[in-house]
């Protein structure tokens, strides 16, 4: 066809490398289409579903527990966590559930209702924890996108900050509960060991396969495929 | 057993450690205020630091204890062609295997460097053994390819060091021509070039070769009349003279332009400037293969003319390739004019003019010389095949 129309067409021969330089492709993802294809994969993957579900519930139910459940406020407390363990895995940045805006919304009520008690006992600190939380949580909101492994780190944090959170509202724990809290975080640590290694798993899935130089116009012959000195991909 | 010349680390992102790190003081701060609770928040805290630490030490001994035991690459090959690229990786360490090692190769043709990936990965490197990455190549311009540094880089998740190894590997690759294939009546580009040329010669000497019979042109030396041939024939008045060729003496000359056309497109003109290249290169290859003695000449650089004898060597055609290979657009049009009329001055060779313009000045024009355009070579060309 091309033979055909270099003979056809005199004027082909000077259209040539503008026209090839149009039709070039370039599969080469970009840093965005890099992270789309990541978050695809990780949508897709029911072992960090059930990973990140394993996180939240178990460190909800250490938080539940470490505190007696006596009064009224104590059950919107825990209440409140099992909300959180409940609605947290389906708020990521990748998911793709129907639902991911109630969830948003129902964790945010969630969280503020933990923190309006937390101020009414100790308002400084709680505001402080405030501001970290929530600069934390927009710089991993910005990262996590071009650097997954930052769900290693936002993860450990989630899972310290709700210690904290439990720890500074304990008032004494039974020894039988410390062991199973050491376990319920126990296996929250090792449901994060298990996400770094899918996120790993992802990265290297939505890796490009190949890359071109960069475009030039200096190409040895008609070749169809790029304006490239040099690809090298994946063998 | 290349050890890596330099390693680095930088920061898996700092953000998150800083989250991290003001969870961690937050929690511990809050544990010690009960002391009931000090072996969960001892458990709690030290467990992530403790997957931290251990993974960043394991990445970074990692990182130090990877060997580059071969690399496989050719020291030459053609444009449009392509090679696989095998990188051996050894590990010279006592215990726990290597993870997940990312590792890749830089490129560099001119000043286009390829550092970008794309990124092999080993998955896991037993200590004592070797394992190898691959990448397959293909290189479109011609020149010199340069292969390397060669990096690796070791990130154990939870490591709070992103750690790459670099390897000083490197290798030049020539990178010849790419080859045109040519429609089978380019021979028609010498079609009565010698005839037209006559003979300076009238007798045969010592170390000319018989080579046909042709019919008697006025002029011939009566004792190149071919008796037997002109016996045979029904017309008494026809004759047929022998024809003898010296080995030594050149029959075609082919003339490259490499003088920049003024004005116009610069991309443009390097781009024929290439096909020209490839162009030449084929014609050439063709005409030694049917053992006609080809010249090919062409102008490197200000007052440098190269001037390459062909026959169907292939030590010949490997020479012309690689001078092609590094040939630039160096030359000016009044040693072109020159070189063209020494050449027409040169008694019995057909001369072929590959030019770079669509339109040829009247000097070239006037000269007894078979000139290609730029629009030309389409027409004696078929696709590119790469070999």
């Amino acid at each position: 066809m091309s033979d055909w129309r270099r003979r056809a067409d005199p004027a082909f021969y000077d259209k040539e490398p503008f026209v090839l330089r149009t039709v070039a492709q370039v599969p080469r993802y970009s840093e965005d289409a890099q992270a789309e294809a990541r978050f695809d994969v990780l949508a897709r993957d029911p072992m960090v579903t059930a990973a990140t579900m394993l996180v939240a519930i178990s460190t909800c139910a250490v938080a539940i527990g470490i505190e007696p459940l006596a009064s009224i406020w104590d059950w919107v407390r825990a209440a409140a966590f099992v909300a959180i363990a409940l609605t947290a895995p389906f708020t990521l940045p990748w998911s793709r559930h129907a639902i991911k805006v109630e969830c948003l919304v129902i964790t945010g009520i969630a969280v503020a209702f933990l923190l309006a008690r937390s101020i009414l006992v100790a308002p400084l600190p709680t505001a402080v924890a405030l501001v970290a939380l929530a600069l934390g949580a927009h710089g991993i909101r910005t990262t996590i996108r071009n650097h997954p492994q930052t769900l290693t780190w936002a993860a450990f944090s989630a899972i310290l900050a709700t210690c904290t959170y439990a720890f500074a509202f304990s008032s004494s724990a039974p020894k039988p509960y410390l062991y199973l809290a050491i376990a319920g975080i126990a296996i929250a640590y090792l449901s994060v060991c298990v996400l770094a290694g899918r996120v790993r798993r992802a990265e290297l899935i939505a890796r490009p396969e190949g890359v071109l130089s960069l475009p030039q116009s200096v190409v040895p012959l008609i070749d169809r495929s790029h304006h490239h000195a040099v690809i090298s991909w994946l063998a | 057993m290349t050890p890596p010349v330099r390693i680095e680390r930088a920061f898996v992102a700092p953000v998150g450690l800083a989250v991290f790190g003001a969870s961690v003081v937050a929690a511990a701060v809050a544990g010690k205020l009960h002391p009931e609770l000090v072996p969960l928040a001892v458990f709690t805290v030290a467990f992530p630091l403790l997957w931290m630490v251990l993974a960043t030490i394991l990445s970074y001994s990692t990182a130090h204890a990877l060997r580059i035991d071969d690399v496989i690459v050719p020291t030459r090959l053609r444009a449009l062609d392509g090679f696989r690229l095998r990188v051996t990786f050894g590990f010279n360490r006592y215990r726990f295997p290597a993870i997940g090692i990312m590792t890749k190769v830089n490129f560099r043709v001119d000043d286009i460097v390829v550092d970008a990936g794309p990124w092999a990965e080993i998955p896991i490197l037993e200590t004592r053994r070797s394992g190898a990455s691959q990448w397959d190549v293909k290189v479109k311009q011609r020149g010199t390819l340069l292969v390397g540094p060669v990096q690796a880089v070791v990130e154990y998740p939870g490591s709070a060091l992103r750690v790459t190894a670099t390897f000083d590997e490197r290798h030049t690759i020539t990178v010849l021509p790419a080859i045109y294939e040519l429609q089978p009546f380019t021979d028609a580009l010498l079609a009565g070039r010698h005839i037209a040329a006559g003979r300076f010669q009238k007798l045969p000497v010592a170390n000319e070769e018989y080579v046909g019979a042709r019919e008697y042109r006025p002029g011939d030396s009566p004792k190149l009349i071919h008796r037997i041939l002109s016996l045979r024939t029904q017309d008494p008045s026809e004759l047929y003279v022998r024809e003898f060729q010296d080995p030594s003496r050149d029959d075609i000359s082919v003339v490259l332009d490499t003088s920049p056309p003024a004005g116009g497109d610069p991309a443009l003109h390097r781009y024929r400037f290439e096909k020209a290249i490839c162009f030449v290169s084929a014609l050439c290859k063709m005409f030694a293969a049917r053992r006609l003695a080809v010249r090919f000449v062409c102008q490197r650089a200000a007052r440098d003319v190269m001037t390459l004898r062909l026959r169907a060597l292939d030590i010949d055609l490997d020479l012309l390739d690689r001078q092609l290979a590094y040939l630039e657009l160096g030359g000016d049009r009044t040693t072109l004019g020159r070189v063209l009329i020494d050449e027409v001055r040169r008694h019995g060779a057909a001369v072929i003019f590959v030019s770079l313009r669509p339109n040829e000045q009247v000097a070239q024009q006037r000269l007894p010389i078979v000139t290609l355009t730029p629009d030309h070579v389409p027409v004696f060309t078929r696709e590119v095949v790469s070999r």
